[in-house]
């Protein structure tokens, strides 16, 4: 398949690292549109007597986070793809991050979507990323999981 | 060390199979690599009344004429599939087990491939392919998940 398209599923985490930079090996065209897309988990909770809504992060605070994570991405976009022109750099906040990533998919139809796992062994493997069995399930496109 | 240096690719014998595998075709980082295609020939075993041993399906005298006619499709589909430039090694296996998903997830393991293809049809909901989500969970191999538009 030609990669025209392309979303990243960018988790942030050092152990997944290692496994995003195996797509310096894939020979993807340097006008390919890439998408390196992070989620910012939303925590929705109830404080007090008056039954307020909160969110965590607060809304005053994304900004800033927002700011960061785009930095993050940024030096992803650096390492992987320095050549190419056509990256962008997406940050989401949602209370349902795999949901949220599914519907960017969805929305975008990209030719390939990558996500990249932790590859946990032994008991630890029952906690292995549900991320990426989630995209398995329910992404639209191809899918390539990275360990 | 190149990420797709042994993969497996898993095949089924639908009709539309090679149509699902063509993105292969131009995966140029599978040009030197080398590719097992296999296909898992789910058996079936029956208890009888009228005997204290199972039956077996297929049955014994079968299995021959499949695995050839099975080898012959896996030929036909990589020939088919293959990047232009495709300078590898190719494999065919063809094995028959009541479990084609562990079998499949057991062979990645021996052979050490560090990629895994599953061709994968487009249903949803509680039909869901269930052999991408069990190979995903049960192998350290990176895997390529082709769906079909």
């Amino acid at each position: 398949m030609k990669i025209t398209k392309l979303i990243i599923a960018v988790s942030l985490e050092i152990e997944t690292h290692g496994a995003l930079i195996k797509l310096k090996n894939i020979n993807i065209d340097f006008d390919c549109e890439i998408h390196l897309v992070h989620v910012v988990p939303v925590i929705l909770y109830a404080r007090g007597l008056h039954l307020s809504a909160l969110t965590y992060p607060l809304m005053t605070e994304r900004p800033k986070i927002e700011e960061t994570i785009l930095g993050k991405l940024a030096d992803v976009k650096t390492e992987i793809f320095p050549n190419h022109k056509n990256v962008t750099l997406k940050c989401i906040f949602d209370g349902n991050e795999k949901m949220a990533f599914c519907d960017y998919v969805e929305h975008q139809q990209p030719d390939l979507v990558v996500v990249a796992t932790r590859s946990k062994h032994g008991i630890s493997k029952f906690f292995d990323s549900s991320f990426a069995q989630f995209q398995l399930g329910h992404s639209s496109s191809s899918i390539l999981v990275l360990r | 060390m190149n990420f797709a240096e042994k993969v497996v690719v898993a095949v089924g014998l639908s009709n539309d199979m090679t149509d699902m595998l063509r993105p292969m075709h131009e995966m140029e980082f599978l040009a030197k690599s080398e590719i097992h295609f296999v296909h898992i020939f789910n058996t079936t075993n029956y208890t009888t009344v009228f005997s204290d041993f199972p039956i077996v399906y297929p049955i014994e005298a079968d299995l021959k004429g499949i695995d050839e006619s099975v080898l012959a499709f896996l030929a036909k589909a990589a020939k088919a599939v293959l990047p232009e430039k495709f300078q590898g090694k190719i494999i065919y296996k063809c094995f028959f087990d009541p479990s084609p998903k562990s079998k499949f997830s057991d062979y990645v393991k021996e052979s050490k491939a560090n990629l895994v293809i599953v061709p994968k049809r487009e249903k949803v909901g509680f039909f869901e392919s269930s052999f991408a989500y069990y190979v995903n969970k049960h192998t350290h191999a990176n895997m390529i998940l082709l769906k079909k538009n």
